[in-house]
């Protein structure tokens, strides 16, 4: 985010602000929607995210910062709105059947359909751990801070995270792989 | 199957097509609820924090003699039993390098510190993970659970540390449930377990205290929601724990009956703070990171000495994480944040004197945390990534490394035995 664009909302610009609301609401709502699943759910942690990070901008000291800051705050939301689990919608995962990086195109989208029933059954925490370390390339360090959590104990988390969708995967090659024998 | 090494990209894979979904449909919507919110004016430094406890005073100077007299006879009591105990390390400071115990996210394991010779120390419950052992290296605490991936499922259970006899729950007929994978805090005499957990019956939040010999559970601070994290002082006379309230974190301690508890520092926000906590070998200090500054992102190295309250020790202007202690209390580890060139971070290994007034780049060794061996000389952290069936063993003395292949890759920090001198 261009820091003069953060300074002057920081001083109570609130055109400056809603120029970076603007610029940042797509991202802010992909990352919310890939941890909580739900978009209404999303939807709710980003407003309350950007409503908290305008109240608060004035004791930010470091401008700089602001996206990270942002982050955390938004994870901080999306993880809140997971535990308050108030609307059990569904949302159909879109797949995208040209995706150019998996040969077997029909493996994938098992793939994807086993990562969403284990991605669902991991706790909120360990949700935001696999988003903030697998697509935003946080460093663990960084993804323990953001959850405000030992490194030890947010390594301990995402490995068995990381085992459940594995586990989860690997159960169902097993039974497609029955099924492929049956038939 | 997916094998072991393509998890990691078949998730990160999974995300990236995930990632095509987004809705900024409702930009007019928030901008108009942003119109309807004023902002907060500044609310000052970090010194000025509200303490819902009383700040920490010490006591008068006949007080303190008193205390010191008292520990210095305690000490003595302490040398005098545990020299008729040979085969026993003493509490704290100094030890010998005895075995390493890890989890495998299912399993936990004690091996001998080259890796050689994993036996098994079965808990209770389907996973057993975040082995901690005792100072005095008899025993190892670890979370067991029936669930891999629920916050509040675990309950905290003892095994000896060779593996012989039957793993004991702690606070059996109660309806406690830890937080699972926070670290247990050992006491200095081997004999309770400080952790922060949630109880059922009390329907509270807090830092409860586990007796090893009775399994008895009592809560000694209650904390308003599960961020606490638990370290008890090597003397044995404080628990320090952290805590998140309202929209700040705090720093605390309290005497293990729960009596006389003291807010020592607070940090505005639910942030990163007091997270990584470590006393001095001699319980004068506790060493943490945290913002440096009123609302930030970033984290730097802290020292809270009791006497004298808090100094930074990390370099100004540096973003610093994870410190842990020497167990001679003479050098303070950490990871420091690199910005390359390009733009891009890194973390390289730094030990700094207790002073701050000289801090030595090791490089990029290990990664994420480095704790000390107990005799000081080694330090034991994580290959690249952190998630790797290999322990990296750092020689402080020259900054040379070897690693230790373990069975399986390891899912928490590792725990290392101290055992006495020969």
């Amino acid at each position: 985010m261009d820091r003069e664009l953060v300074e002057r909302a920081r001083d109570g610009d609130r055109a400056a602000f809603a120029a970076m609301v603007t610029a940042s609401l797509g991202g802010l709502d992909r990352l919310a929607r890939m941890i909580t699943r739900d978009p209404e759910r999303a939807k709710d942690a980003v407003q309350e995210t950007l409503v908290k990070a305008w109240r608060d901008l004035p004791s930010l000291r470091d401008a700089d910062r602001f996206d990270a800051w942002l982050r955390q705050l938004l994870v901080r939301s999306a993880i809140d709105e997971v535990r308050r689990g108030r609307r059990m919608s569904m949302e159909v995962a879109l797949i995208d059947f040209d995706h150019p990086r998996i040969d077997d195109a029909s493996t994938f989208v098992a793939d994807r359909e086993a990562l969403e029933r284990g991605f669902r059954r991991l706790d909120p925490e360990q949700r935001a751990l696999v988003v903030l370390h697998y697509y935003q390339g946080l460093p663990l360090a960084e993804a323990a801070a953001a959850l405000r959590m030992p490194v030890g104990t947010a390594k301990s988390r995402l490995f068995r995270a990381r085992e459940a969708l594995r586990a989860t995967l690997e159960a169902d090659a097993r039974t497609s792989g029955l099924s492929e024998a049956a038939s | 199957m997916t094998p072991r090494r393509d998890i990691d990209r078949t998730i990160t894979d999974w995300l990236e097509t995930e990632a095509m979904a987004v809705d900024t449909s409702y930009l007019g919507e928030t901008l108009a609820m942003l119109d309807a919110t004023p902002q907060r004016r500044w609310r000052g430094r970090l010194t000025r924090a509200l303490p819902r406890v009383p700040t920490f005073v010490l006591p008068p100077r006949a007080v303190q003699l008193a205390i010191v007299a008292f520990l210095a006879l305690a000490l003595a009591a302490a040398a005098v039993l545990i020299g008729s105990q040979p085969r026993l390390p003493a509490p704290f400071g100094l030890a010998s390098n005895g075995r390493i115990a890890y989890d495998n996210g299912e399993n936990v394991f004690v091996a001998e510190s080259d890796g050689s010779r994993p036996i098994e120390i079965v808990g209770g419950e389907r996973y057993d993970f975040s082995p901690s052992f005792s100072p005095d290296g008899t025993l190892v605490a670890f979370w067991s659970s029936r669930r891999t991936s629920r916050e509040y499922g675990g309950s905290l259970f003892v095994a000896e540390a060779d593996g012989s006899g039957e793993a004991r729950p702690m606070g059996p007929g109660t309806i406690l449930e830890g937080r699972p994978d926070m670290p247990p805090a050992w006491s200095p005499d081997s004999r309770s377990i400080a952790y922060p957990a949630w109880s059922a019956a009390e329907n509270d939040y807090g830092i409860y205290v586990a007796s090893v010999d009775t399994g008895k559970v009592r809560n000694v601070a209650q904390t308003e929601n599960s961020s606490g994290f638990a370290a008890w002082s090597p003397d044995g006379q404080w628990i320090a724990y952290r805590e998140a309230f309202g929209d700040r974190t705090r720093l605390s301690i309290v005497r293990p009956d729960g009596r006389d508890p003291r807010e020592l520092r607070s940090a505005a926000g639910d942030v990163d703070a007091f997270t990584q906590l470590a006393w001095a070998p001699d319980s004068s200090a506790l060493v943490y990171h945290r913002p440096p500054e009123e609302v930030s992102v970033k984290a730097a190295i802290y020292i809270f000495d009791l006497a004298n309250g808090e100094r930074q020790l990390s370099r100004r202007g540096r973003v610093a994480y994870t410190p842990t202690w020497s167990t001679d209390g003479t050098r303070i580890a950490y990871y420091e944040e690199i910005a390359e060139s390009t733009g891009e971070l890194h973390y390289e290994l730094v030990i700094s004197t207790v002073d701050g007034r000289d801090h030595q780049n090791l490089g990029r060794l290990g990664d994420c945390v480095a704790l000390w061996s107990p005799d000081s000389r080694y330090l034991i952290s994580y290959e690249k990534g952190c998630f790797t069936d290999q322990l990296v063993v750092i020689t402080v003395a020259d900054g040379s490394v070897r690693t230790i292949d373990l069975p399986g890759d390891m899912a928490g920090a590792p725990s290392w035995q101290r055992v006495a001198n020969p």
